[in-house]
């Protein structure tokens, strides 16, 4: 199989990190985290219509009954610590949206080069923006799930290196981040969302070369990036891409701000696209209710149809101990896109509905 | 005429006379006092809040004296972990957790140990100059130094 074709070096390189350590005692450390949701779909302004929650993962609500499959998810992982400087780190991650396979999400090696700089490499997420990498892991959300409007690429993970730099600027902690790599993703679920269900489209983004940089203080975090590579779809090239987010987040005693901005430029392809979240709530005791907009705004300037469309979410968290939690959501999805930019299905586009759905989150 | 002061703890003990199995509950227990440690040969002298609030919620990760801070917690169930990140940190315990589930998760921190009890912590922070922890200041003894007490 390609991919594990594609994670050979990886792995040769922990197994020789394995081999330098392995004269020291090793420590083993192993936690997950589960997501069990349910969601149903209606008042659907299509009979065909479709709500995509996982555009990476092709997490789909293409019916109007109830379903367990597309937000649900399971997480395990493993850290191998050989010595203060060296640790090897594994996840692997079981969803709903894939019938359940499992798939490497994370595998990498760290290194700290000194006690401000560590260096990582081999297989990780994509840190597109804010919540990228953490996008699978539902405990650390607000919501049953990512806004999907700001969350919506073709390309999830990426095997290569990047080096971390912490520091503190006057009262401020800094973590800035440089990352290179590459990612061949073969047969792209999120493909289907555009071609059609069943259809196979290789992918790959090469020269990802990327940069983030977040700075907190007290209740206040800002985090800017850039992201840029190649891309090619079945082979055929499209030239440059660009992602660029600025997002701003907030725990101001009770209060909580989640908002990001980001803009996608794929000029090559005639694509000039713009995103937004912004979340608002207020932790009352062990609940979290949240007001949250998102909208995504494609523009093609070569005229083909523009795909649009924005969500407006009301979510509630109640915590049920330190390390779980339940959420309820509702949303009512608005499709502004222009007919036809989708063959998922025979009408083409997402068409408005509201959703209902439910989620237990938990980490171990 | 001086009128006798109201004692709740005299008049519940007085009551408990007359209602057997009553539990009399002194009002004047406040919350446990606590103080973050580190070994006596950290090269740490003192933490303000704020740099005890950054090295506990992995915003920071080494120590201001130089090294990879390790971190040591209370068990999960313990009152005074509830009071360290409420009172300290300003924030709940399932704040907490789902912030190291963000770090740990994406390979950007390591989340505390967990001790047994403030003896297992003083011990364990006694033997690691790199690791912090916090205990009951009642607790404390010469096995450890106080780098921030609230």
């Amino acid at each position: 199989m390609s991919k594990q074709f594609m994670f050979k070096p990886v792995m040769l390189g922990v197994l020789a990190m394995t081999l330098v350590g392995g004269a020291q005692a090793v420590e083993f450390n192993g936690s997950g985290f589960l997501t069990l949701a349910a969601a149903k779909k209606f008042d659907s302004e299509l009979a065909d219509g479709y709500a995509v929650v996982d555009y990476g993962q092709a997490g789909i609500y293409d019916d109007n009954k109830l379903s367990i499959g597309p937000d649900s998810k399971l997480g395990l992982q493993g850290m191998l610590t050989f010595n203060p400087q060296w640790s090897a780190t594994v996840q692997v991650v079981s969803r709903g949206a894939d019938e359940g396979k499992i798939n490497l999400e994370w595998l990498y090696a760290t290194y700290q080069v000194t006690d401000d700089l560590t260096l990582q490499f081999g297989r990780k997420r994509l840190p597109l923006f804010y919540f990228s990498e953490s996008q699978d892991v539902g405990i650390a959300l607000p919501w049953v799930r990512l806004p999907p409007q700001a969350y919506g690429w073709d390309v999830v993970n990426f095997t290569g290196a990047n080096l971390i730099y912490r520091g503190n600027l006057g009262t401020w902690s800094s973590v800035a981040e440089v990352f290179y790599g590459n990612e061949n993703r073969k047969d792209n679920p999120y493909q289907e969302i555009y071609n059609g269900r069943n259809t196979r489209t290789d992918e790959k983004w090469t020269d990802i070369v990327g940069a983030d940089w977040t700075l907190s203080r007290d209740w206040f975090e800002a985090r800017f990036s850039v992201v840029q590579s190649d891309w090619e779809v079945d082979g055929v090239s499209n030239g440059g891409q660009t992602f660029y987010s600025v997002a701003a987040m907030a725990d101001y005693e009770n209060w909580l701000l989640r908002s990001e901005y980001s803009i996608i430029k794929r000029l090559d392809a005639a694509e000039d696209d713009w995103a937004v979240m912004v979340g608002a709530g207020r932790q009352i005791g062990k609940w979290l209710p949240m007001l949250t907009y998102s909208e995504f705004h494609g523009t093609y300037t070569d005229g083909s149809p523009n795909e649009r469309d924005s969500n407006i979410a009301l979510s509630l968290r109640y915590d049920l101990s330190s390390s779980s939690a339940i959420k309820v959501q509702y949303d009512i999805f608005k499709d502004d896109s222009d007919v036809g930019i989708t063959s998922y299905n025979a009408s083409g586009y997402y068409g408005d509905s509201k959703m209902l759905s439910v989620s237990y989150d938990r980490t171990f | 005429m001086r009128l006798p002061v109201f004692n709740p703890s005299l008049a519940c003990r007085a009551a408990q006379g007359l209602i057997v199995g009553l539990t009399c509950i002194s009002l004047s227990v406040a919350a446990a006092d606590l103080v973050v440690i580190a070994s006596s040969s950290s090269g740490v002298s003192s933490l303000s809040k704020d740099q005890v609030s950054d090295i506990f919620l992995g915003k920071s990760t080494s120590l201001p004296s130089g090294g990879k801070a390790v971190l040591i917690d209370q068990p999960d169930s313990s009152p005074l972990r509830d009071t360290f990140y409420s009172k300290v940190i300003g924030k709940s315990a399932s704040q907490v957790k789902s912030t190291w589930a963000k770090l740990s998760f994406t390979g950007k921190g390591t989340p505390p140990k967990e001790g047994s009890s403030n003896d297992d912590i003083k011990k364990q922070v006694s033997g690691n100059p790199s690791m912090l922890g916090y205990i009951d200041k009642s607790t404390l003894d010469g096995s450890v130094k106080v780098v921030f007490t609230h």
